[in-house]
């Protein structure tokens, strides 16, 4: 009997011990996360941060279902999502946390500097299926045109600004991830894609887009057209729709706002949000 | 006629070959570096090693271990012991049938039914039990063969002497000893490779601190090939070479020790 009491008391003891983050979403910022959890994990050893990727609305529907704490998205809610949200008695808050511009990637061996939105929208719609209607002077090939899948807030971003709402065409590739795009581009001369500008690598070429660069300044400033503000939700209603003060998503979402926090985003090659200064 | 056989045999072993040093000669380097058994990944996986993903999926089999050994035994004596005939062929269709169902689908149960369902969210426990509701039926299918192979003439013997059913069952298994043993080996092996039903159940693509609870979600070797891959740049892909070279060594491993344990019980 003394041993069983000793034994239930060393569970609970193990159960009560530290609380754990499960946070969850997007592709385009799991780079970030992944470094903010990483310093977190130095400033709070009580808690244990765990971090999945697989896509926007993947995090959205499992903050919804109760299976993370914190999501990470590379678009706003949608409007079934609110609806959703509604319908549960949720209620999930909005932080902007970086700022990211979409790069139009193509293999650098081909010879195309710019490209304006309205041949990106042919290209994606379909109307546009070979290199010399784009330009005659480039080669007459047919365009190997690449997307992220439906999961991606990237491709939902993409949706709006490029396609304006129109349908992606089928003959469009979709794939499951950054990488993989990067990937694709660079073994394939005559291919096209769209990511985020964190992962643009040498192996591939970042385009002008209406003749302007998708540096830093341009995207900070606004003039860069394919660029979008990356979110963190969270969900107000555990804490009786009240602020929380001390808790493991309180401490988390204070470190990721402040200057430390912000510094980590540039690391991971996004634009910060707020001042990385103190 | 003889050599078409030959050769296509020949073909598919240099192939066979090919591929799985294609899979494990790029990593197998990196499997030497100092602290790749034991250290925390660090800086977005470009740094480190693959402790908490190896501590992971030894947790999760040894959880799988615990659920599959008294089930998946108790149903598939029940099916070649004790069950009618009639019965124990629904039984086995049964088990044939979950086993073909592709290993995502029970993902997508585990999650509504475990994860969501029950409230165990993304954690240690849902990943088990999800992987263990399609590890049984894989080791009920295989298993239902050994016990079936005992030769009826023993049973009939051991009852003759005076042994009642729990006896007779307990000689049946001790006779099939070596073959209910490879068919848990390799449950454990398929339950340890699969990726799909753990990536949204239990598995996270990186954990700051090993599980210390049940409820805890947790990194495997597995899925975190699939986010090295899939979320992070040039830098990190060299840990995904290194776990793809050590898993398949260890399925390799596992394959040996079954074809040697299954010699041993022909000879």
């Amino acid at each position: 009997m003394r041993k069983f009491l000793f034994m239930s008391m060393v569970i609970f003891a193990v159960l009560i011990y530290g609380e754990t983050l499960v946070i969850k979403g997007s592709n385009t910022v799991y780079p970030i996360a992944q470094l903010w959890i990483e310093q977190f994990q130095k400033m709070y050893p009580n808690v244990t941060a765990t971090l999945e990727g697989a896509g926007s609305s993947t995090g959205i529907s499992a903050l919804m279902n109760g299976t993370c704490d914190i999501a990470n998205s590379s678009r706003f809610l949608k409007a079934g999502e609110i609806e959703q949200m509604h319908k549960n008695n949720k209620y999930f808050v909005p932080l902007v946390i970086a700022y990211d511009g979409i790069a139009v990637i193509v293999n650098p061996t081909l010879g195309i500097d710019s490209i304006s939105i309205e041949t990106l929208y042919k290209i994606y719609t379909g109307q546009i299926t070979e290199w010399n209607q784009v330009d005659p002077k480039l080669p007459k090939r047919p365009i190997a045109a690449y997307s992220r899948n439906t999961a991606s807030g990237t491709f939902e971003v993409w949706l709006e600004k490029v396609l304006k709402g129109e349908k992606l065409s089928p003959r469009i590739q979709m794939l499951e991830s950054s990488q993989a795009e990067i990937e694709s581009v660079s073994k394939n001369q005559y291919a096209i894609a769209y990511t985020g500008m964190g992962y643009v690598t040498n192996q591939v070429k970042a385009l002008k887009v209406n003749g302007i660069e998708p540096t830093v300044e341009n995207v900070l400033k606004g003039k860069y057209p394919l660029s979008r503000p990356l979110f963190v939700f969270f969900d107000l209603s555990r804490f009786n729709n009240m602020w929380p003060e001390d808790n493991a998503i309180a401490d988390y979402i204070r470190f990721i706002l402040s200057p430390e926090g912000q510094k980590l985003v540039e690391k991971a090659g996004y634009i910060p949000a707020y001042g990385t200064e103190k | 006629m003889k050599w078409v056989f030959r050769f296509t045999t020949y073909c598919i072993l240099v192939l066979m070959l090919i591929v799985i040093l294609l899979i494990i000669l790029p990593g197998i380097r990196f499997l030497f570096r100092p602290g790749f058994f034991t250290q925390f990944p660090k800086s977005s996986m470009t740094d480190g090693g693959i402790f908490p993903s190896i501590v992971g999926s030894l947790l999760l089999m040894a959880l799988v271990f615990i659920i599959v050994i008294p089930l998946g035994l108790l149903g598939t004596i029940f099916i070649t012991e004790f069950a009618n005939k009639n019965f124990s062929i629904v039984l086995q269709s049964l088990a044939g049938t979950m086993n073909s169902i592709p290993s995502v689908v029970y993902g997508l149960f585990g999650l509504s039914f475990f994860c969501v369902s029950l409230g165990f969210g993304t954690s240690l426990i849902s990943a088990s039990l999800t992987l263990s509701t399609m590890a049984i039926p894989f080791f009920i299918n295989n298993a239902v063969e050994f016990l079936r192979a005992v030769p009826r003439e023993l049973r009939e013997g051991v009852i003759a002497l005076g042994a009642n059913r729990f006896e007779t069952t307990l000689m049946v298994i001790k006779s099939s000893k070596n073959g209910l043993l490879t068919t848990l080996i390799l449950t454990l092996g398929r339950a340890f490779s699969e990726t799909a039903p753990i990536l949204i159940t239990g598995a996270v693509f990186y954990a700051t601190k090993l599980p210390t609870r049940l409820t805890d979600p947790v990194m495997t070797l597995p899925t975190s090939i699939y986010a090295i891959v899939m979320n992070l740049g040039e830098k990190s892909q060299w840990m995904a070479k290194g776990m793809a070279s050590l898993m398949t060594s260890i399925m390799i491993l596992i394959y040996s020790i079954v074809q040697i344990l299954r010699r041993h019980k022909n000879g």
